[in-house]
């Protein structure tokens, strides 16, 4: 589980504590409502009570899990006046209706711009990182309904599906099944809801396990830390747009954000959500620009408070650096080191004294990109061991010598005919600051 | 004897009669629909009326309830098979959004009722008490001169500053 221990977190930590010795879930549920900061992760909070594993079972269920699953059935219980369910049970019961309201206006937003279909399935990522809730989704009004599949414990990768898969019953196989045929990828995180269209949006990268890593990492170090300092902000290589719209919807005094992909698509795509998101009028405050092309330095005019990059960190053998750039955007947006490298370089010209970059990077180049932190630069990882996940990616699996470079020469770890490798998000600043 | 509650309402967000017409379209459709029982800000959930009722749903499968739309003085009569009430203090969205009219999607209210059946009726048929006014009980003292009883019309069931009465019915 991630968890930094956040100042926000330590708050509402204190009100749930508040909630378990008086019953009174009212500040509890004020917090989770609060619009303006739907980035906070109830269950992160709740699970992370030493009293959590008690009410649970006080309310007939062994697992976290084991409630999510009859959840639905339980909310009906909740509700029916007879069974006088009060005091410790509202924690439960107002997390859940936090959750899934918000999760059904982002469908619901989403399903009136036309974007996503009719039925489909949502995950969601909560609880630091360790628990993805397969929903599927149909509106035939307005407001969506949702019901369970299944719940992943620790996903290895954004669509993980297949251990749940193979473990669920037939009725679940099938809708998973179902919800992967769909060809639309749908995951939200932090109070965000992100949709690429797999027939549309060519050549978009994600959502992937890397962004949300990071999505998670910004939400407790900076939106629920410091999130007030942010006034300018910059995304290199934005794919579907996750870390832009998680920025402009939660940094509060957020002035002007840039956002930049090399893939036409991708803007169209981020842009789409960033809408869905975020009402306009929210928009108007904060000014988002995005442009398509490659990242240069000298774009910018201006220094920003927060950069964050979740830049292509597969390193190529030699051979294959010669023919990177012909082999398309979608390429590019996954193998080399080149922007993860230029954008190191570039901190002098682009990132403010006092500002932070947040950079993704992976134990296959861990040490390229250590050795290229320019001097003046510190950097420490909020995850010291790095976040193992599975390496899915298939443009490198189809190339079994690349694959032999990054076993034997990178680190690329292999087990049980698959293969993992471990994320380091990296936080780097100005040593002074520092 | 069994009590009965009568339910305020006005096509506020609808055409004239759309409250009731939405309801009827998707009882046609599903044979149950939810209906939300909004409240005034200075009123309370009657909890301890909705546990009877919900009881007495346990052992007749329904329970007759009225709707009165104060807008156009129609009269409806409906038959009640399920009661879900926010906790305390709380309201909650719609229990099954295909089942409810789309104007409450985005709402929250502190009770719905699952309805299986509404037809509008001629009140002056109907020979009904009042028994009590749950959702007031500041007002306990001035509403008391009703009680027991009859409602002598549905003028006089509006003035009455209440969302929701508990009658008895002594002739249907």
């Amino acid at each position: 589980m991630i968890n930094r221990n956040s100042t926000e977190f330590q708050k509402v930590s204190a009100v749930l504590d508040n909630a378990f010795a008086t019953g009174n879930c009212e500040n509890w549920k004020k917090l989770l409502d609060d619009m303006n900061k739907s980035y906070l992760d109830g269950f992160l909070v709740f699970l992370s009570h030493n009293n959590s594993k008690s009410l649970l079972k006080d309310l007939g269920f062994n697992s976290i899990n084991d409630w999510l699953s009859d959840v639905e059935n339980w909310r009906y219980q909740v509700c029916d006046v007879r069974s006088d369910s009060q005091g410790s049970a509202l924690i439960l019961y107002h997390l859940w209706e936090t959750l899934s309201n918000r999760l059904k206006q982002l469908v619901r937003e989403s399903r009136l711009r036309g974007e996503i279909p009719s039925s489909g399935g949502v995950l969601l990522y909560v609880a630091g990182l360790t628990k993805c809730i397969i929903l599927k989704y149909h509106i035939k009004t307005e407001i969506p309904k949702f019901e369970i599949i299944d719940i992943i414990d620790n996903p290895k990768s954004a669509f993980d599906f297949w251990g749940t898969i193979t473990q669920a019953d037939m009725k679940n196989q099938n809708l998973l099944k179902e919800i992967l045929s769909t060809g639309h990828k749908i995951i939200s995180h932090r109070g965000v809801l992100i949709h690429v269209d797999r027939r549309h949006d060519v050549e978009v990268f994600g959502p992937s396990i890397d962004t949300i890593l990071l999505s998670e990492i910004l939400a407790q170090d900076v939106y629920e830390s410091e999130g007030s300092h942010i006034q300018k902000a910059l995304e290199i290589g934005c794919g579907n747009g996750l870390l832009t719209i998680s920025i402009a919807k939660h940094c509060r005094n957020l002035e002007e954000l840039h956002s930049i992909d090399i893939n036409f698509n991708a803007i169209t795509c981020a842009n789409r959500n960033l809408v869905a998101n975020i009402h306009p009028h929210l928009l108007i405050k904060k000014k988002v620009y995005f442009t398509s092309g490659s990242f240069e330095p000298e774009l910018f005019a201006s220094r920003f408070d927060l950069i964050v990059c979740n830049p292509p960190y597969i390193p190529l053998p030699t051979a294959k650096k010669k023919d990177g750039k012909s082999q398309g955007k979608f390429f590019q947006a996954v193998g080399g080191l080149e922007l993860l490298d230029c954008t190191l370089q570039s901190l002098d010209r682009i990132l403010k004294p006092n500002g932070r970059l947040l950079l993704l990077v992976s134990n296959l180049s861990l040490k390229f990109a250590l050795s290229r932190i320019p001097k003046l630069y510190t950097y420490y990882s909020p995850i010291k061991d790095g976040f193992e996940v599975l390496f899915d990616v298939e443009s490198v699996l189809n190339k079994p010598s690349w694959l032999d470079y990054l076993k034997t020469d990178c680190g690329l770890i292999s087990r049980k005919k698959l293969f993992y490798h471990k994320l380091f998000p990296m936080w780097i600043q100005n040593s002074e600051r520092a | 004897m069994k009590k009965n509650i009568i339910m305020r309402f006005r096509d506020l967000i609808t055409e004239d009669d759309g409250t009731i017409n939405d309801h009827l379209d998707l009882l046609t459709i599903y044979g149950e629909v939810w209906w939300g029982w909004w409240m005034r800000q200075y009123e309370k959930p009657p909890r301890d009326l909705f546990k009877n009722m919900s009881n007495q749903i346990d052992s007749d499968n329904v329970v007759k309830g009225f709707l009165f739309n104060t807008g156009n003085s129609k009269f409806y009569e409906t038959k009640i098979s399920r009661i879900l009430v926010a906790p305390v203090n709380n309201k909650i969205g719609t229990p099954d959004p295909e089942l409810s009219p789309s104007y409450y999607h985005r709402g929250q209210y502190p009770a719905w009722f699952l309805l299986t059946n509404i037809k509008e009726v001629d009140f002056t048929q109907l020979k009904l008490v009042y028994d009590s006014f749950p959702t007031r009980p500041d007002l306990t003292d001035k509403l008391n001169s009703y009680v027991n009883n009859e409602v002598r019309s549905l003028e006089e069931l509006r003035n009455i500053d209440v969302t929701l009465w508990v009658v008895r019915i002594l002739q249907s």
